[in-house]
């Protein structure tokens, strides 16, 4: 089934040359560096194999870096390296050659938290600085702090609204940067140690085992225990419909959370946010109808329940889950990744997820609406007829006019 | 070794002079987390304190979005600057602050959160030019690292001695979020403003009896133990640590307090052990002697398969068993080649050996070489898996 009827409206080139906040995107992997260029995001963010926040993470290798870079800056598109865990003595004493060599390999910028780490990058680059949110940059004076410690960006903590995001920018002369979409700290972002203390996890440097969104026994007043509770779950920020404030506010980079997200999200997460921009940008508002769509797609994206964090007025009351799941309802499954073009011949794609002749998939162009097709020939890589596409397979799927390397192939599932 | 401490009426500031400390901290409930004071209680133990000749130390360390810092300057504006002897603050906006505001006023810096590397510290405390007083360090820290640190550095050093370990700090009130399901006790007296407390339990982990705090400030959530060195004062000495701070405010009464001033100055010759089986609850000293919260990172990913630089050619991608393995070359300096030796690195991190023979491309034609981005197919190589890294084989 596909996400809506393929028609209604079509995007505006993005030719207008009024002032934008830049589109930044996760990218845990290569792949999805390159998927969320392609669709759009003006920079990602990435880490190398030491110094950020997500172990888990693929992380890049210098190669891949290397690589990762000329993808984006032949697209015009900026990569910043996060090292925003907080390092303890004995992992800054490697930091400056990597800080040599990320500068060589010509990064746009590092993200920090740690005044050592900051001082280190100052000390053996010439690398713009951007404070990380984990530092928790939450009003002017904090800012003109940091900016007198030499940075040049202040990524805000999430607690700060995007009024007082304009005020710090204004009052500071810095760029800003806030959280527009993903999860949250339910902490000031780098003051939470649960997983550190409970799981020997360290969680400001990369260990964070998401204690916040366990299930809990709370005590009444009573003594008497009741269990299942979420309490310190946050739900998602979503931040599309009040994207007019952060124009008004001149926001320089509205940033997306989700490195360890998959490249399907990455991709439709920027090309989401790339459309709302360009939209706003040329007509200073965002139609209700396109509203309506980009809505029912990040519906169906992976999220717990979406709220507006504190984009406008703190966040509390209701911005806590009551229960632990993701949101129960229709997603968009990845079905895979076109990995080779032959011209009016064949597609070949990597297979995520299972799909068979006689199913309605989606093609994701990196611009335009999504194409609804039903399969109804499916070859092996070696261009054998079958009747199923495996994961961890290649397929050959007809030609459909528009694709290239990297666009995303998906199907709307049911729960 | 200076005691350290809170008091939160004039009671308590007896008992922290009785002990010998040197010092009292003092919390408003508009600039300190666990603060109850009001503007002209705080003003008025600032006063009994010098009398008793205890260095008064307002605690502002809150953390601050516009609206309140600009509640916190209206709240400073009250209070009396000229008996306090320092101001201790986290929020490097009050840091900016006081620098700026307080050209005369003497500052504890509190670099609790964080802050466990050597330049990173002594950059904090230059910043203050001369204006710190003493750093107040995180409990992560371990015990050879806040030696070299205080050797290290030209500003007395701090610790929690004794006290309740914060695990999570956020504006948001957790608690009043749940008044659907709990008749909460919402504690109301004269210092504080709102205060709700109870004790959380994982349900995921055996981690049980998280005291959880909500008040004006929004949620805390605190260990079930409590941090304790009253066994280690006497390394504490030797490593010339200037103050062993001790925090009774979840506790009704401080009276514990007064059993301390024995083992900060005789550790030698005292029972630590006595006083801390009489602390009301269980205690632990977490990482002081060591602090290994990384060494679990080498689990969360299959290092086996992490993609090194060296010799990567690609990954497989397909195999049919006894047919074939297509392999899409990822490098962009090498390319996977006929008469090549390859390591196949699997998802298990089983190493497999292979020597390319036969080469082709997806239409099966036989080729020489495929580039990066392409894809090759070669014979079916037993036990290579989907997933597995090819490397060059140089061995």
């Amino acid at each position: 089934m596909c996400a809506m009827p393929c028609s209604s409206f079509s995007m505006t080139p993005s030719s207008m040359k009024s002032w934008k906040p830049e589109v930044l995107s996760p990218a845990g992997s290569l792949d999805k560096l390159k998927t969320a260029v392609s669709y759009g995001a003006d920079a990602v963010y990435l880490a190398g194999q030491k110094f950020g926040l997500r172990s888990a993470a693929d992380n890049f290798t210098r190669d891949e870096l290397a690589e990762g870079l000329e993808f984006a800056h032949l697209r015009g598109a900026k990569v910043y390296v996060v090292l925003n865990s907080f390092p303890h003595q004995s992992d800054i004493d490697a930091l400056p050659a990597f800080v040599r060599e990320i500068a060589e390999l010509g990064v746009d910028g590092v993200i920090a938290s740690d005044l050592g780490v900051i001082t280190v990058v100052s000390q053996k680059s010439r690398l713009p600085i951007h404070l990380s949110t984990q530092a928790s940059c939450l009003n002017e004076e904090s800012g003109r702090l940091w900016k007198k410690l030499g940075v040049t960006r202040l990524i805000l903590g999430r607690e700060v609204t995007i009024q007082e995001a304009g005020r710090i920018k204004r009052a500071t002369g810095l760029e800003v940067e806030l959280f527009i979409h993903g999860s949250m700290c339910m902490a000031y972002s780098g003051n939470c140690t649960i997983s550190n203390f409970t799981q020997g996890r360290d969680s400001n440097r990369g260990g964070c085992a998401q204690s916040c969104r366990f299930s809990y026994t709370l005590e009444d007043s009573q003594g008497e225990a009741r269990s299942n509770q979420y309490f310190m779950s946050s739900k998602d920020l979503m931040g599309i419909d009040l994207l007019s404030y952060f124009f008004e506010e001149q926001i320089d980079s509205i940033k997306i959370e989700g490195r360890m997200r998959s490249s399907l999200y990455a991709g439709l997460i920027s090309k989401i946010y790339r459309e709302a921009v360009d939209t706003y940008s040329e007509l200073r508002t965002l139609p209700q109808a396109q509203l309506i769509h980009w809505h029912q797609q990040l519906a169906y994206l992976p999220h717990r329940q979406y709220m507006t964090g504190s984009l406008t007025e703190a966040a509390d009351q209701g911005s806590t889950l009551d229960r632990g799941v993701f949101d129960d309802q229709s997603h968009y499954e990845f079905l895979g990744l076109i990995r080779k073009v032959e011209l009016n011949r064949y597609l070949l794609l990597e297979v995520r997820s299972v799909f068979r002749v006689g199913d309605e998939i989606e093609f994701v162009p990196f611009q335009g609406q999504p194409v609804c097709l039903t399969v109804t020939e499916l070859y092996n890589s070696i261009g054998s007829p079958i009747s199923e596409a495996k994961v961890t397979s290649l397929v050959r799927i007809p030609y459909i006019e528009g694709a290239q390397i990297g666009s995303l192939i998906r199907k709307v599932t049911q729960l | 070794m200076k005691l350290v401490a809170y008091a939160r009426n004039s009671q308590e500031l007896n008992v922290l002079k009785n002990a010998g400390a040197a010092e009292v901290l003092l919390c408003h409930s508009q600039l300190s987390r666990l603060g109850k004071l009001s503007t002209s209680e705080l003003n008025a133990l600032t006063s009994e304190a010098r009398k008793l000749d205890l260095r008064p130390i307002l605690e502002w360390d809150i953390l601050m979005t516009h609206e309140g810092f600009t509640r916190a300057l209206e709240t400073l504006q009250e209070i009396s600057w000229d008996s306090l002897c320092a101001v201790r603050v986290q929020d490097p906006g009050a840091y900016e602050w006081i620098l700026e505001n307080r050209k005369e006023m003497p500052i504890q810096l509190v670099l609790e959160t964080g802050n466990r590397n050597l330049e990173g510290i002594r950059r904090w405390c230059e910043y203050g030019k001369g204006r710190v007083e003493r750093v107040v360090l995180s409990i992560e820290l371990p015990e050879s690292r806040i030696s070299q640190i205080i050797s290290s550095l030209f500003v007395p050093v701090e610790i929690l001695g004794l006290g309740p370990i914060l695990l999570l700090y956020t504006p948001r009130h957790l608690l009043s979020n749940q008044s659907n399901h709990f008749e909460w006790m919402v504690k109301k007296d004269e210092r504080a403003q709102h205060l709700i407390q109870t004790v959380a339990s994982s349900e995921q982990t055996l981690h049980s009896g998280f005291r959880v705090i909500e008040n004006q400030h929004g949620t805390l959530l605190f260990h079930a133990k409590d941090y304790c060195l009253l066994d280690q004062v006497r390394e504490l000495r030797e490593m010339n640590l200037d103050a062993f701070r001790v925090d009774y405010r979840l506790e009704e009464s401080s009276e514990g307090l007064s059993q301390l001033n024995e083992v900060l100055l005789h550790p030698e010759q005292s029972n630590a052990r006595q006083v801390i089986e009489a602390h009301p609850r269980k205690v632990t000293r977490c990482f002081f002697k060591a602090n290994a919260t990384d060494v679990l990172f080498k689990k969360l990913k299959n290092t086996e398969i992490q993609r090194q630089d060296s010799g990567f050619i690609g990954d497989v991608v397909e195999i049919s068993r006894g047919q074939y393995t297509i392999i899409h070359v990822l490098s962009q300096k090498l390319s996977l080649k006929v008469g090549q030796a390859l390591k196949f690195i699997t998802p298990g991190g089983q190493i497999v050996q292979y020597q390319v023979e036969h080469l082709t491309d997806l239409d099966q034609r036989p080729v020489q070489e495929i580039g990066a981005g392409d894809f090759g197919m070669i014979h079916y190589v037993k036990h290579a898996t989907p997933g597995s890294s090819v490397y060059q084989n140089l061995e």
